[in-house]
């Protein structure tokens, strides 16, 4: 519709907590393509936007402080600006942290790229006293600055009318680039002297030589590949002037310190801001984690009152009638493709479908508490429990909402950014035991244990947990060496939640479940079908109860028959097919009292409590692995992933059978 | 214990010659009452650390004020309108003069 001549690319670009995927959303709405950056883990987000006769096709770059560090990040967003050359960048900044949005400008300024900055949050900094003129910042930056609250969706069009202006007058734009301190400046040209005619084409000289001198990893090792026998007069520089890192940062400080000098007005005294006053309970020891404590009450107790009937609800009457016709109805199938359809597909989608309830709330208490600027205080309150797993405090919530469901807790790790860390939650997290494990438990532990069932329930989740804490230190040992990754989290402002963001956040984590980890569900749940139904037909002649069978001498060492080796086998699909396996198994008929007379007396204590804690931490369902493939990008990490449970659950029921043995429990 | 740790590895590292001169008065951003103010004379030679210090706005020569301390655990500071939680590790890295 349009011709190439009118359309461009404009990179969005912004620190994180600025406002900058509201800016992204209000100009793209639900035309947003997600996919994930090449080679990388990383989302990307493209969208268009017509402005005019032209289709700006709008990149949204992952949000970063600076492009120092090496996070992946980082190197995103400058691989895109240097070798993709979008027209413009847009640089999304906010008015109530200006010198520190402006550290991002300084660093974009050295790219071979033009800038526009929009002022965000003018509203924000207003109430607080704190006044930015616009026209003035433009002035000193020689960058078209535009105000705006996107919240309210304020200025955002002029930001694209700028973008569209510079790219169309590219000889209008003069910036004011910052340079290095003025005592640094000889070693710095010395340095580019050195590389300039070894530095790669789309790279500029300067830009080069700044970041060799800040350290950095990838540049750095660019031009030592580049250069060859010239490394060693560089190498030479950077080692006498180690500390010119500094003078690089300090360079930018002052620079910005010039640009808002004459544009910023700050009130005298400092403000009680509505910030401080909600931090003075949400950060606070005790107070804060008390908040914490009533906020995850509120969520599951949501999920009680809203989510589980839902699921209820969606399995009884949607899932189990659509069997049931099938079933009743479709008998003109032949049977292979009748058990197919009711028995795989049928269970794949109602597995999906029925997690649907639990995952939307889920997903839309994480959005409002994240768009509300709470989660980061609730890192902040329980850093110091996560310490000795080599986690932070971000790692706390998507672990804690494991009991809810492990799904929702895999996906909520996307908020760490730091990617081992993430790893290791996403490791973690299935441990946890979920409310579909708790069910299977609170109905066989009083057929086990009657009167005691309440302790027996309480010590296995107590096991749960310390087998949890035990393997994050193992693989923190493992992964990290031990090491520390530094804790510094930016604590954003509190604002009032905008509905649009959240609800873009919920649909969109909802379609990728769906598209990613639902089609693995579905074509698992089919082949686990497949398995339990041929060659004989019923589930103890079938390849999986075969396999069932052949486990038999490794649950002997844990006093228990093949039966129920295969109901373990069979929870894989889902947690609560436990009972309706030993239901069937051990021809109960009807599901509790028929499966309680059944297996009553069947087992010894000893056998009873292994079973139920190789049942806490047997290998996850698989909704649960689906999504660990889908966030962890890498079945390697999800094989392991389920080789590790395997070996932990089997190696606990082993020792917990045997010392229960040794004590005397091994008998009826 | 852990402060203890972190304290040794922090005299044992490299310091930039060109910081402000330390001053007796000079301590420890960890060890900065909450409520109290300081400016940052002294930056770890850690590039990969510094560096994100440097881009959430801690450099030298800048006032910060630490709103809590409870000398356990992480600690909140504020610096030019941006709040940052710092693990103790994090904080006793940076030298600041008391205001």
């Amino acid at each position: 519709m349009n011709s190439a001549a009118s359309s461009m690319t404009i990179a969005l670009a912004g620190q994180p907590n600025v406002g900058k995927s509201t800016v992204f959303n209000t100009l793209t709405g639900l035309g947003q393509y997600v996919s994930n950056w090449p080679g990388k883990t990383c989302e990307q987000k493209t969208g268009q936007y017509y402005y005019e006769d032209v289709c700006v096709h709008v990149v949204d770059l992952p949000g970063t402080y600076s492009l120092t560090a090496n996070s992946v990040e980082e190197r995103i967003t400058r691989d895109f600006i240097i070798n993709c050359g979008p027209e413009v960048v847009v640089v999304v900044v906010d008015a109530v942290s200006l010198e520190r949005g402006l550290y991002l400008v300084a660093e974009l300024l050295c790219l071979p790229v033009r800038l526009v900055v929009g002022l965000n949050r003018v509203d924000q900094a207003a109430q607080q006293g704190i006044k930015v003129e616009a026209h003035v910042l433009q002035a000193a930056l020689g960058v078209p600055v535009i105000a705006m609250t996107a919240s309210r969706g304020e200025g955002v069009e002029g930001l694209v009318a700028a973008a569209v202006q510079v790219a169309r007058d590219p000889e209008a734009w003069k910036p004011n680039r910052p340079g290095i301190q003025e005592d640094h400046r000889p070693v710095l040209e010395a340095l580019i002297r050195l590389i300039a005619d070894r530095v790669p084409e789309s790279y500029p000289p300067e830009w080069v030589a700044l970041k060799l001198l800040e350290g950095d990893d990838e540049v750095t090792e660019m031009m030592r590949s580049q250069l060859g026998e010239g490394w060693a007069g560089v190498h030479t520089i950077l080692v006498q002037h180690e500390d010119a890192f500094l003078a690089v940062a300090g360079g930018r400080y002052e620079w910005i310190g010039r640009m808002v000098r004459a544009a910023v007005v700050r009130p005298k005294a400092g403000r009680v801001t509505v910030t401080d006053r909600i931090d003075r309970i949400a950060t606070h020891p005790i107070a804060g984690l008390l908040l914490l404590l009533l906020i995850l009450g509120g969520v599951f107790w949501m999920t009680y009152i809203i989510g589980s009937p839902l699921q209820a609800w969606l399995e009884g009457h949607v899932v189990q009638t659509a069997a049931t016709w099938v079933r009743s109805e479709l008998t003109a199938l032949p049977a292979a493709l009748n058990g197919l359809l009711a028995g795989g597909l049928i269970t794949g989608v109602g597995t999906v479908l029925t997690l649907l309830p639990i995952l939307i709330i889920f997903f839309l208490v994480l959005g409002v508490l994240e768009d509300v600027g709470y989660m980061a205080r609730a890192a902040y309150v329980m850093d110091r429990f996560m310490h000795p797993m080599g986690l932070h405090g971000k790692s706390f919530l998507p672990i804690f909402l494991g009991f809810g469901c492990n799904v929702p807790a895999i996906m909520g790790t996307r908020m760490i950014e730091a990617p081992k860390a993430r790893l290791i939650t996403i490791l973690v997290a299935p441990i946890v035991p979920c409310t579909a494990r708790m069910s299977v438990m609170a109905l066989l532990a009083p057929i086990f244990f009657g009167q005691e069932a309440l302790w027996v329930i309480w010590g296995l989740v107590a096991l749960t947990l310390l087998v949890m804490a035990a393997v994050g230190v193992g693989l923190h040992q493992f992964l990290l060496g031990g090491e520390q990754t530094a804790f510094i989290m930016e604590l954003p402002l509190y604002q009032a939640p905008s509905l649009r963001t959240i609800a873009q956040g919920v649909w969109q984590r909802t379609v990728d479940f769906i598209k990613g980890a639902g089609t693995i569900i579905l074509v698992v749940s089919v082949l686990l079908w497949a398995l339990s139904t041929y060659p004989g037909g019923t589930i103890d002649s079938s390849f999986l109860g075969w396999f069932g069978q052949g486990l038999a001498p490794v649950g002997k060492w844990m006093g228990l028959d093949w039966q129920m080796m295969l109901a373990l086998l069979t929870s894989f699909v889902r947690k609560e097919n436990t009972i309706p396996t030993l239901a069937v198994l051990y021809e109960a008929g009807g599901e509790s009292a028929g499966l309680s007379a059944a297996l009553a007396g069947r087992l010894a204590p000893a056998a009873g409590l292994a079973f139920l804690a190789v049942q806490m931490l047997f290998i996850p369902c698989v909704a649960t692995v689906a999504t660990i493939r889908q966030e962890s990008g890498s079945w390697r990490w999800t094989l392991l992933s389920i080789l590790l449970l395997l070996v932990i659950s089997m190696l606990v029921g082993i020792g917990i059978y045997q010392g229960a043995v040794w004590l005397g429990w091994g008998m009826n | 214990m852990r402060t203890k740790h972190f304290m040794t590895k922090f005299f044992t590292s490299k310091f930039c010659s060109e910081n402000i001169p330390l001053d007796t008065t000079d301590l420890a951003l960890s060890d900065l009452p909450g409520g109290t103010r300081g400016t940052i004379s002294r930056m770890p030679h850690c590039h990969n650390l510094t560096n994100r210090f440097v881009a959430l706005g801690l450099v030298l020569g800048v006032e910060v004020k630490v709103i809590q301390n409870y000398h356990h655990g992480p600690l909140l500071v504020e610096v030019n309108g941006t709040r940052l939680a710092l693990g103790r590790g994090e904080a006793a890295k940076i030298w600041v003069r008391a205001a």
